[in-house]
């Protein structure tokens, strides 16, 4: 019993909560019904004593009144052992100078008590019950032993209870296998739902007819199949934008190698390698920036996010791409105002930010013409943080800045200024996406006027200083 | 055969662009959706070949602009947009033929031989007026089944002419059919070629309208 009980350990294996209840409820009626009976053999004896105390009597009384001075006359025959074992009578005639007349069963050892009404006495067989019945001459005895009434009242008790308790019992399993079908068909219902449901269909489950147990479960499921459903449209979304992006650098390697395999002389062969290289360039570049993109979907898991030098980032990310400005002969450059101790730290993924600030200085070179010139600023005031990216190119007229970070849009000037990969149109929206990441907010605003009249751009980031945001100290 | 190829991706564009042009065909390319409406509007192209998602100006505007001008010239949209919905509304917007990207060159070279086939009424793949056949594909030309041998602009030139078996053809409208806007004309280079073509298919086949232009002597 106790080791069905532990079954009720939080570690283990819950296994069946129908069978665990049933097991349970069984074993825990079946104590009850234990001490039901106990307590029907206690009472039994208990009424039991007065009937046959009551016996004990009437044969005492009957004794006497039939007891003409011979042995003859006395109603009882000698008994037998069977006799002393089935109900455990005697009965036991004295003169009143203590000598024996009769006794009814000859091994019996019943002392000498002369008072009138019930004893109870020790001897060598156990404990009797006595009678003592005294008329002018003699002492009549009528004895029982008390071992003999006790297996009486649990024979009793046994035959009304036995029979009884199996039918009760089994009764009871039966109507709780039942009750507990019926109660947890709710619990088998939702999983017969839940499990006819296939990999796309996030429609939420019906909670209103559920009992107060299961609602909250329900209702937690149907939570996070709305947020599956979600993420999933947004990543179908993603899938389709992707694919159809995807067509166009591989129509052109499609396309490009066809031309190989046509090309009739040399230069034309060479043309056409160079082309497709630069090709395959911007196939992996797209791909690269799609999986770039993907890692930061909405529900890819958060990173740990810790305390950033947006100043050192600023300073190492102008540093990787001098080379490449150097060879397109533009002037990059950073502009880190001094700052008070501690600002300049943002809370957040340090990773990402590079990855922003990789995308908007990437953007920036590709766009900004030989001779021109690339800044990026880092500025703080006393509740904000300002990083700008400004460059010397064409620009982006007002009326377009809004689509910019839409996936896979390109500017009208978008291509090949340098000659060089074309843009993935992934960047800015990868951009966005940490941006919003960290509450920061985006704006676009003109760059760096240049002599040939292009007024340039500056993607403008300002960090909030909400508490959150901002590192206290350097650490 | 002069196309105007519309195509904002500059590596497709280039393929394309080399691609059309060995298979013998002059071919202008613009990048944008307004550029393309411009040089819809010249009348001087045989067949459009149209990108949808342009910048400025969105393919199936262009089209429909085009379309609402009367303008008849053959459209083959070769775009990304692959949905049943966008074929629809493509060849519902005016275009003759659909092509979803990545496409294969030599196909899409192929549909827009059929364009031009069917644009000169015929569906048959040559060009035939009495003796004369001419094989747009091959570029090739058979008079009286003996192989002629002309140069490409002779061929162009030719080409155009056979189109319309009749139909005369001001020295404009042949100079506008045979040479890009890269391409650098004599002035009279036209003349120069018709000279020559005449003297290899012999002068009855291709007859001069005195001031008004060329045509290829029918029967």
């Amino acid at each position: 019993m106790f080791a069905a009980w532990g079954i009720a350990s939080p570690k283990a294996d819950m296994g069946s909560i129908r069978r665990h209840l049933l097991v349970r409820l069984t074993l825990a009626l079946a104590a009850g019904g234990l001490l039901l009976g106990f307590a029907t053999y206690e009472f039994t004896r208990q009424e039991m004593t007065d009937v046959f105390d009551e016996q004990l009597k009437q044969l005492a009384v009957s004794v006497r009144t039939h007891y003409r001075g011979e042995v003859s006359s006395v109603p009882a025959q000698p008994g037998t052992a069977a006799d002393l074992e089935d109900s455990g009578l005697v009965t036991q005639i004295w003169t009143l100078d203590k000598s024996r007349v009769f006794l009814s069963f000859p091994g019996a050892d019943i002392p000498w008590v002369a008072t009138q009404g019930y004893h109870t006495v020790e001897s060598r067989q156990g404990e009797w019950r006595v009678y003592a019945e005294r008329s002018p001459t003699h002492l009549i005895q009528a004895a029982q032993l008390m071992a003999a009434r006790d297996d009486l009242a649990l024979d009793t008790a046994v035959e009304i209870l036995l029979p009884n308790l199996a039918a009760t019992l089994a009764m009871i399993a039966l109507l709780l296998a039942y009750a507990l079908r019926r109660g947890l068909a709710p619990l088998t219902q939702t999983s017969t739902d839940i499990g006819q449901r296939s990999a796309s269909s996030l429609e939420p489950i019906a909670s209103e007819t559920l009992p107060a147990e299961l609602k909250p479960l329900v209702e937690a499921i149907n939570a996070l199949m709305a947020r599956l459903a979600l993420a999933l449209s947004a990543q179908r979304r993603f899938t389709a934008d992707a694919a159809h992006e995807l067509r166009t650098p591989l129509t052109a390697l499609r396309l490009q190698v066809q031309l190989l395999e046509k090309a009739t002389d040399p230069t034309m062969h060479e043309e056409a390698m160079a082309d497709i290289r630069r090709g395959l360039e911007r196939s992996s570049h797209l791909v690269d920036q799609l999986l770039e993109l993907a890692r930061l979907a909405p529900d890819a898991t958060d990173r740990p996010s810790g305390s950033v030098d947006l100043a050192q980032l600023v300073r190492s990310v102008v540093a990787d791409f001098s080379a490449l400005a150097r060879t397109r002969q533009i002037d990059l450059g950073a502009e880190v105002e001094p700052m008070a101790p501690g600002f300049g730290f943002l809370l957040g993924d340090g990773q990402h930010l590079r990855v922003l600030l990789n995308n908007l200085v990437d953007n920036a070179l590709r766009y900004t013409p030989r001779g021109g010139r690339v800044d990026v600023a880092l500025r703080a005031t006393v509740d904000t943080l300002t990083l700008d990216v400004a460059d010397s190119g064409p620009g982006i007229p007002s009326t377009e800045r809004e689509r910019v970070f839409d996936r896979f849009y390109r500017g009208t000037t978008a291509h090949g200024i340098h000659g060089t990969t074309l843009g993935s149109g992934l960047g800015l929206s990868i951009v966005k996406e940490v941006a919003q990441r960290h509450s920061a907010r985006i704006d676009l605003t003109d760059g760096i006027a240049s002599p040939d009249g292009t007024r340039g751009l500056t993607f403008r980031l300002t960090f909030k200083s909400q508490k959150s945001n901002f590192v206290a100290s350097a650490q | 055969m002069r196309l105007l190829l519309v195509e904002d991706d500059p590596m497709i564009g280039k393929a394309v662009l080399q691609g059309l042009t060995r298979a013998g065909f002059c071919v202008d390319w613009v990048t944008d959706g307004r550029a393309a409406e411009l040089s819809i509007a010249n009348n001087v192209y045989q067949t459009v070949v149209l990108d949808l998602g342009l910048p400025r100006q969105d393919g199936l505007a262009v089209l429909s602009a085009a379309r609402a001008r009367h303008n008849q010239v053959p459209v083959l949209i070769a775009t990304a947009r692959d949905a049943v919905a966008d074929r629809i509304a493509g060849l519902n917007a005016g275009a003759d033929d659909y092509l979803i990207k990545p496409y294969d060159l030599d196909e899409m070279i192929a549909r827009v031989r059929a364009l031009l086939r069917r644009r000169a009424g015929g569906a048959r793949p040559l060009l035939e007026c009495g003796l004369l056949r001419v094989d747009p594909v091959a570029r090739t030309v058979r008079l009286a089944d003996q192989p002629v041998d002309l140069s490409a602009r002779e061929f162009s030139i030719l080409e155009v002419l056979m189109q319309r078996p009749g139909a005369v053809l001001s020295r404009q409208c042949l100079e506008d059919s045979v040479y890009g806007w890269s391409s650098e004309i004599g002035s009279n280079a036209i003349e120069v070629h018709l000279h020559n073509l005449r003297k290899k298919l012999g002068a009855e086949r291709i007859k001069n309208v005195r001031g008004v232009g060329y045509c290829i002597a029918e029967g």
